[in-house]
């Protein structure tokens, strides 16, 4: 069976930007075989974890689309943002390839449209909406990548 | 007709910040700004909330520290209580502290500095960073990941999760450590060790190959502020505040940091949301002061373990005849020197007995209307400071953080570096300007996630600006 990690991360207390927290809890209620990370934001240490798994997904709140979105990624050290405390995906995925030989074969940025960033512990309830889409579209990927195996 | 450089960043939140550098008529550096254009506001929305939640809300204020703002909301939920907690529950709360500093400092010195250090300022931008330092020392890299990941996996262990958790709440801790869990982190204590000697190694490395550009990056005498122990040792967890100047006179000592708003004002500039705190006895802005690892490795008389107390003493022969090293880049040999003393004494306090022991929380109800708590965060002190109503339903919060207390120090620091470096003449910065400016407010570290509560992502924008207001240049990251 491939190993699956799910990441989920954004600050829990900035309303629609726990989005991908919210998601990776919910998804690891329903497939407790897979390994769900929950992180205020992405940290290079992940990279020797994310070595070891087979498909990894990436689940964050954007405030740039208008439907819930999801798509592949490769490492890549062009979108490097790691002068400051915060590291995006295909940064980590090229120090995962780079420092422990080894990427997942498939890797996915899961968009989770949002709009308010007030703070709050409350989802805007079309950010509800498309958290649960999100997770629907997870779940069946996560499904889809077991019975391929 | 002055000019104006600008550094901005490209990022997916609204707050952001940025550094404006001023040119006059001759175009010569008059003043450069560090701007932070994001809202605080989190104060405001802990109010009705119920001081037992605090250490868990607060916590999320962050990702990078958010163990420093549990321990600080517990301590002033103590205060509130009035408990003093149990032995075993302070000593895990420093374990915390001291893991929180190990993992913070490791991110800061191999994966944001190091760069500069071992590449170059000068060198390629496209490869100045963490992947051009794995092709130019991949063990070096990957000693420094590790690093951070011990802290973390630390606070992992103690606290039932790597972020966010819970675990440290008013009268002490949640849960006792899982002794099995104790020969585990005991088991990376030589790799450690090892790791924070290769860093110090490269940093002595590195202060001679740039002895000529050091002296200009944030070099100016200012006070220097943190905890110490009551003997005057090196203090992380509790402790007095000491106040050095920048001569190395100590002008206050002993001050009871539950005071904190007799010694501190906050001054307000309309060119940022953030404050900028000061010594109210010098008044604004004579009371700059500097917090974290430059002003605690300064102000402190020793440290109680062995390597980093011999560091120690390396460190403070730097300063001359002066009594104390006030230049900034030394930020970073401080902060290895605190990796150091974060091993040795998570080792020492590993094979305490006590550390095991199950009384771990001391219970109360509230019995004071307000509190304050105070720990030294991995960018200096940092105080929280709650009014509560008998049913301990939080009335007013203010939160002094410590990357706020180097603001007057950081605007400063990228003066000195902006006029130094840029030839305002050119209206043009050359990237390695930029670098520089920009490692000159890295030598701090600042977390601006926990001074204006931001998402997380602040990256830095650029501006150089003429006198009329003409955008001479920009870059942004």
């Amino acid at each position: 069976m491939s190993k699956v990690l799910v990441i989920g991360y954004g600050n829990t207390l900035r309303g629609d930007d726990a989005a991908g927290v919210q998601a990776a809890e919910l998804i690891a209620k329903r497939h407790p075989e897979i390994v769900c990370v929950c992180l205020h934001q992405l940290v290079p240490e992940l990279s020797e974890q994310i070595a070891e798994f087979d498909v990894v997904f990436f689940i964050d709140a954007q405030k740039d689309i208008t439907q819930p979105n999801v798509r592949l990624v490769a490492p890549s050290i062009e979108a490097d943002q790691s002068r400051t405390h915060f590291i995006s995906p295909e940064s980590l995925l090229a120090l995962s390839q780079q420092l422990y030989q080894h990427v997942p074969a498939k890797a996915y940025i899961v968009g989770i449209p949002a709009s308010q960033f007030e703070f709050s512990e409350k989802l805007s309830v079309q950010t509800d909406s498309a958290m649960h889409e999100c997770i629907e579209l997870v779940d069946r990927m996560i499904l889809e990548t077991q019975q391929m195996a | 007709m002055s000019k104006t450089i600008t550094l901005a960043p490209v990022t997916r939140i609204e707050g952001h910040a940025k550094i404006t550098i001023q040119l006059d008529d001759n175009n010569d550096v008059i003043d450069a700004r560090f701007h932070v254009n994001e809202f605080r506001g989190f104060e405001k929305f802990t109010e009705g909330r119920l001081l037992w939640e605090m250490p868990g809300i607060t916590s999320r204020i962050c990702g990078i520290c958010p163990a420093s703002h549990l321990l600080t909301s517990a301590k002033a939920g103590d205060d509130i209580l009035a408990v003093e907690i149990p032995e075993t529950a302070e000593k895990l709360r420093r374990l915390l502290t001291l893991a929180q500093w190990l993992q913070s400092h490791a991110l800061s010195f191999f994966h944001l500095s190091a760069p500069d250090f071992l590449l170059g300022f000068d060198s390629n931008p496209a490869t100045r960073n963490v992947f051009g330092l794995i092709a130019a020392d991949k063990e070096f890299t990957k000693r420094g990941i590790r690093l951070r990941k011990y802290g973390q996996e630390i606070i992992e262990i103690l606290g039932g999760r790597r972020i966010h958790t819970p675990w440290t709440v008013p009268g002490g801790v949640r849960e006792p450590l899982d002794p099995t869990k104790k020969d585990y982190m005991l088991g990376w204590i030589p790799e450690a060790k090892e790791t924070v000697g290769l860093a110090l190694d490269a940093l002595k490395k590195i202060h001679k190959k740039y002895a000529k550009e050091i002296p200009e990056f944030g070099n100016f005498r200012s006070l220097l502020v943190g905890l110490v122990s009551k003997d005057g040792g090196l203090e992380y967890y509790d402790g007095l505040l000491r106040i050095k100047d920048g001569n190395g006179n100590t002008i206050a000592d002993k001050l009871d940091p539950r005071k904190y708003f007799e010694y501190f004002g906050e001054a307000v500039e309309p060119w940022s949301y953030l404050k900028f705190p000061y010594y109210k006895p010098l008044d604004y802005p004579d009371g700059m002061y500097r917090v974290g690892p430059l002003a605690r490795v300064n102000i402190c008389d020793y440290i109680e373990t062995p390597m980093a107390e011999a560091e120690r003493k390396v460190f403070k022969a730097l300063s001359g005849n002066v009594g104390v090293v006030n230049n900034s880049f030394y930020y970073h040999y401080a902060r290895c020197i605190e990796m150091l003393f974060a091993v040795e004494k998570i080792e020492m306090l590993l094979k305490d007995p006590a550390l095991l022991g199950t009384n771990i929380r001391a219970q109360a109800s509230v019995n004071r209307p307000e509190g304050v708590g105070c720990t030294e965060a991995p960018r200096g002190v940092l105080f929280h400071h709650y009014k509560v109503n008998k049913d301990g339903v939080i009335l007013k919060a203010n939160l002094i953080i410590a990357t706020a207390q180097n603001n007057i120090a950081m605007n400063r620091t990228v003066r000195q570096i902006a006029a130094h470096f840029i030839d305002g003449k050119k209206g043009k910065i050359t990237e390695g300007i930029l670098n520089r400016v920009e490692a000159g407010i890295r030598c701090y570290d600042p977390c601006l996630s926990c001074s204006t509560h931001a998402l997380g992502q602040m990256p830095l924008h650029i501006e150089l600006v003429s006198a009329s207001g003409e955008v001479l240049d920009e870059v942004q990251r």
